[in-house]
């Protein structure tokens, strides 16, 4: 990657030409505005883009490069915490590389975007984008996330006495490749090809789980998807039809290596599980543990789209697609210690377990849609989709327990499952003009399906599969008002008495409202307020209550003449959830409550530090964002950041920025942290 | 492209230089801008899902989100941090979660909404994108949790990850929709809803009160669907 870094940053270079007499590449005038991570969004720099010229007639480059160095000065509190949320190093970054290229006329290339943020942090980006005319079409999205996640109180049944250790933590890298080719993009037919390849590989903490007791290992996490898809478009003013095929495999090579212990514990260590009392007289552990998987899937996909406009006042939608994937897992697992077999009270100490198993999944699914609009005032659409997907599986499982002096006990079993869920959905709607600057809106959304899944665990007793079914009908309405162009009105509402439906949690008996205001006062001003309300009700078989809404506004003011922008976002959400279920061990019914009261708020402020007429403008930012909660899990989380900036010229900027990160958790004081960042880099015009 | 395709005609504009007499589609009603876009754009693959959409059923213009005239960055945006921005000018909600503690990176730019959205409409709830044709789009990044699996967990493939997740951030350790895992879970498995909606079989044994079964998925470790156990512990 660092090779490509390189090639990237020398990319503009090797296009740029001595540019023509009297011509010169025009630097963007408010791209100082970027911030070196985006946070609030950014509205100035997309100003800059604004006055970037569309089409050049000499081969250009016009963009910014950011680089820097960052210092974490100060770092106090839970390293692991810090990683788990923040994670953010020391070290020369190169924080944004943005270019637009247009090269001399050629007849391989028109334009090259690309776009790359964060480099040298662990969550990078890169994303190209090249077209030749009606030639060709390219996008390329890079995406690389490091996954660090070992929060101390998070699956750790031990935190009660003190010792931390998370037994699901990550240290992972994710990874995404995407890359799309058209051909002869803008012509009525159009081919593509396209692949994408996913990884998952690192290490983390996992428990190795046997009977009565579960010990926790280290793990390596290796796996991959490649996805592999073309098709072809015809693309036509009263038609359009899509075909597109494609094949996905994943590879998955998960393992808990032999003998796994911790870095630095000795040979012959002792693993006691999370089991600390005698189980049957005796104390369960393990000396060693392995488990590794291989498991293949391999799938393939289909899709039909097709759209029609026959005639002015009408279009059509229609999609059919049919995605079939098949697994092929082999399983191994053994381990040595004292260790118990529940199904006859032996205590053995080897213990082993393989499993070879198989599924296939097909899954068709379609949609239909119409937009008529029949008379001036009236609009129509209806949308239809059916969806069902059916798991097919079978799995062979033998486990072997050896102990010295005891006879060998293997047993083999065979299980055989179905997963059938069928879901249907249609949705009406109803469009209204009532005045040139009102429409209304009217309808209904009818869902239906039915599920039959294997239960949790067949126990003979009990039944081997659940079934539940969904019926719902759904009141929608809603309107949409505009005074002139400058304020619009939103209101959407739906609502269902319920009747049946999946999983307790599902909407049931719930009412849906949003409403949103938008004003505009002149091109440089945005107020945008909204409200969302959600209640959900499910009364059987006993208490399910969920309440939710927020309110929030917005305040964009980013005029171009002016000395100032200021860009503020508000949120106040509140979610209360009460449920009511039996303690499993007792019996005995209980309540679980869960509360959110939040406020959260992102602000920049930027200002010139001198008039427009000065040539030279030094800018100074400050700003943020915050995160204030009360409730089940109280937290605040604070990143207020400041700025300033100083040009060099047109094409250098010097830009210097603090940042301090403040996380705390009254019911969980060891996992906060806060500490200083400081960044002094150098922007690039071109 | 003439300029007449999106103005109509445009001759006698030319000759009185009056606006009167030329179509601004900025000036339009939202539908009946849209309606200029989509005479060309109409039959695209992106918009199969159109009538589906919360957009289309409140008639947000296309020229809400492209601005034709602006330059290639403003009428397609490709920066992450630009859709972003654009998306929150309305969606101020959404984007503020984006400062809570457990998120997805659509903060420092790493990623952006149409990462996971298609913003012209779905078959799919919440007007998620696909992959492999009918798959949500998580399953684009997360493909170890597209399966199939031997043992799927329901709720996964019928009811989606924000049945348990948060998406766009939490204040909840792994973007949880509930503070501790364990509540998370005793929602379905709660052995008190048996014969009407799923999950409540066969009744959870456990004693909460220990903090081993506090933390469910230490032991189901493959919460998510496996390959090779029922009961997802491996």
């Amino acid at each position: 990657m660092k090779i490509l870094i390189a090639l990237l940053l020398a990319l503009p270079l090797a296009a740029q030409a001595p540019p023509a007499a009297g011509q010169t590449s025009t630097p963007p005038q408010n791209q100082q505005d970027q911030p070196a991570q985006q946070s609030p969004p950014d509205q100035t720099q997309t100003q800059a883009q604004d006055q970037l010229p569309a089409a050049l007639a000499d081969s250009t480059v016009t963009g910014v490069l950011d680089i820097g160095y960052r210092w974490v000065v100060d770092r106090n509190g839970d390293l692991n915490t810090y990683r788990s949320i923040v994670n953010l190093e020391e070290g020369f970054r190169v924080f944004g590389l943005n270019f637009l290229i247009t090269p001399a006329p050629n007849k391989y290339v028109d334009r090259i975007t690309v776009d790359a943020a964060n480099w040298g942090d662990p969550y990078n980006t890169l994303r190209i984008f090249a077209q030749k005319g009606d030639v060709y079409r390219l996008n390329w999205t890079y995406l690389n996330t490091n996954y660090f996640n070992f929060l101390p109180s998070f699956a750790d049944p031990t935190a009660a006495t003190g010792f931390f250790f998370n037994q699901r933590g990550f240290d992972t890298r994710l990874k995404d490749n995407d890359l799309m080719l058209e051909f002869l993009p803008g012509k009525h037919v159009v081919p593509y090809v396209a692949y994408n390849r996913n990884s998952f590989a690192g290490s983390g903490t996992t428990n190795l789980v046997l009977q009565s007791n579960e010990y926790t290992f280290p793990t390596n996490y290796d796996d991959f998807t490649n996805l592999y898809r073309a098709g072809i478009r015809f693309d036509y003013v009263r038609w359009g039809l899509t075909l597109e095929g494609g094949e996905y495999n994943f590879h998955d090579a998960q393992q808990l290596p032999l003998t796994a212990t911790f870095t630095g514990t000795p040979a012959g260590f002792t693993n006691f599980g999370n089991l600390t009392t005698p189980f049957l007289g005796q104390r369960l552990f393990l000396n060693s543990g392995d488990q590794s998987y291989g498991v293949r899937v391999h799938g393939f996909f289909t899709r039909g789209m097709f759209s029609a406009r026959p005639v002015s006042w009408a279009s059509l939608y229609a999609q059919f697609v049919f995605n079939q994937g098949t697994n092929e897992a082999h399983f191994g697992q053994l381990a040595t210690g004292n260790i118990v077999n529940l199904a006859n009270l032996v205590f053995y100490n080897t213990a082993g377990e393989v499993v070879n198993a198989s599924a296939k999944q097909p899954h068709p699914s379609g949609s239909f849609g119409a937009d008529i609009r029949p008379w001036k005032r009236i609009r129509f659409l209806e949308a239809f989709s059916a969806d069902q997907l059916h798991d097919s599986t079978g799995a062979v499982e033998t486990d072997t327990f050896l102990a010295t002096g005891v006879p060998p006990n293997v047993s083999t079993t065979f299980s055989p499952q179905d997963y059938v869920v069928t879901y249907n959905r249609n949705e009406a709607n109803v469009l209204f003009d009532a005045t040139s600057w009102l429409t209304l809106r009217g309808g209904w959304r009818y869902e239906w399906g039915k599920i039959e899944a294997p239960t949790a665990l067949a126990l003979a007793s009990l039944e081997a599969v659940e079934q539940s079914k969904l019926n719902r009908n759904v009141v929608l309405a809603g309107l949409v008002a505009r005074a002139n162009q400058k304020l619009r009105f939103t209101a959407d509402f739906e609502g269902s008495s319920g009747n049946h439906v999946f999983f307790r949690t599902s909407l049931y008996d719930y009412q849906k409202g949003h409403v949103q205001v938008r004003y505009e006062p002149m091109p440089t001003l945005t107020l945008t307020g909204n409200f969302n309300i959600l209640n959900n009700d499910n009364p059987f078989p006993t208490t399910y209550k969920f309440r939710y809404w927020d309110a929030s506004a917005s305040a964009y003011w980013t005029p171009k003449a002016s000395r100032y922008t200021i860009m503020a976002e508000y949120s106040r959400p509140s979610y209360s959830s009460t449920i009511q279920f039996l303690n499993p061990s007792t019996l005995t019914p209980a309540l679980s409550i869960y509360n959110l009261q939040g406020h959260e708020a992102t602000a920049l402020v930027d200002v010139a530090m001198l008039p427009a007429k000065v040539g030279i403008q030094p800018r100074i930012s400050a700003g943020g964002s915050l995160f204030l909660s009360s409730g089940t899990r109280p937290e605040r989380f604070y990143q207020p950041l400041g700025r300033a900036m100083i040009p060099f010229g047109k094409h250098v900027q010097w830009y210097g920025e603090w940042r301090w990160y403040g996380f705390h958790q009254p019911l969980f004081d060891i996992e906060g942290f806060r500490t200083n960042q400081l960044i002094t880099g150098l922007r690039f015009l071109m | 492209m003439a300029c007449e395709a999106c103005h109509g005609p445009g001759a006698k504009h030319a000759e009185t230089a009056d606006p009167a007499f030329i179509t601004n589609p900025a000036k339009l009603p939202p539908l009946k801008a849209a309606e200029i876009c989509l005479q060309c754009h109409g039959n695209q693959p992106e918009r199969n899902g159109r009538v589906q959409s919360a957009h289309a059923r409140n008639e947000i213009s296309c020229l809400s989100c492209h601005a034709m005239h602006k330059g290639p960055e403003r009428l397609l945006p490709i920066r992450a941090s630009d859709i972003n921005r654009l998306c929150a000018t309305c969606h101020t909600a959404v984007w503020t979660q984006f400062m809570r503690p457990y998120k997805h990176r659509l903060d420092t730019g790493s990623m952006s909404c149409v990462d996971c959205h298609n913003p012209h409409g779905s078959f799919l709830p919440k007007m998620l994108a696909t992959v492999a044709g009918n798959q949500i789009a998580c399953f684009k990044c997360h493909g170890n949790l597209r399966g199939p699996f031997t043992y799927e967990h329901p709720p996964v493939k019928t009811e989606g990850c924000w049945r348990c997740h948060e998406p766009h951030g939490s204040q909840n350790p792994r973007m949880l929709v509930r503070a501790d895992v364990r509540f998370v879970c005793l929602e379905c498995h709660a052995n008190i809803a048996v014969g009407k909606t799923i999950g409540g079989v066969p009744p959870a044994f456990h004693n909460l009160a220990s903090p081993r079964f506090q933390n469910c998925t230490i032991c189901h470790t493959k919460i998510h669907g496996s390959f090779v156990d029922p009961v997802l512990e491996r």
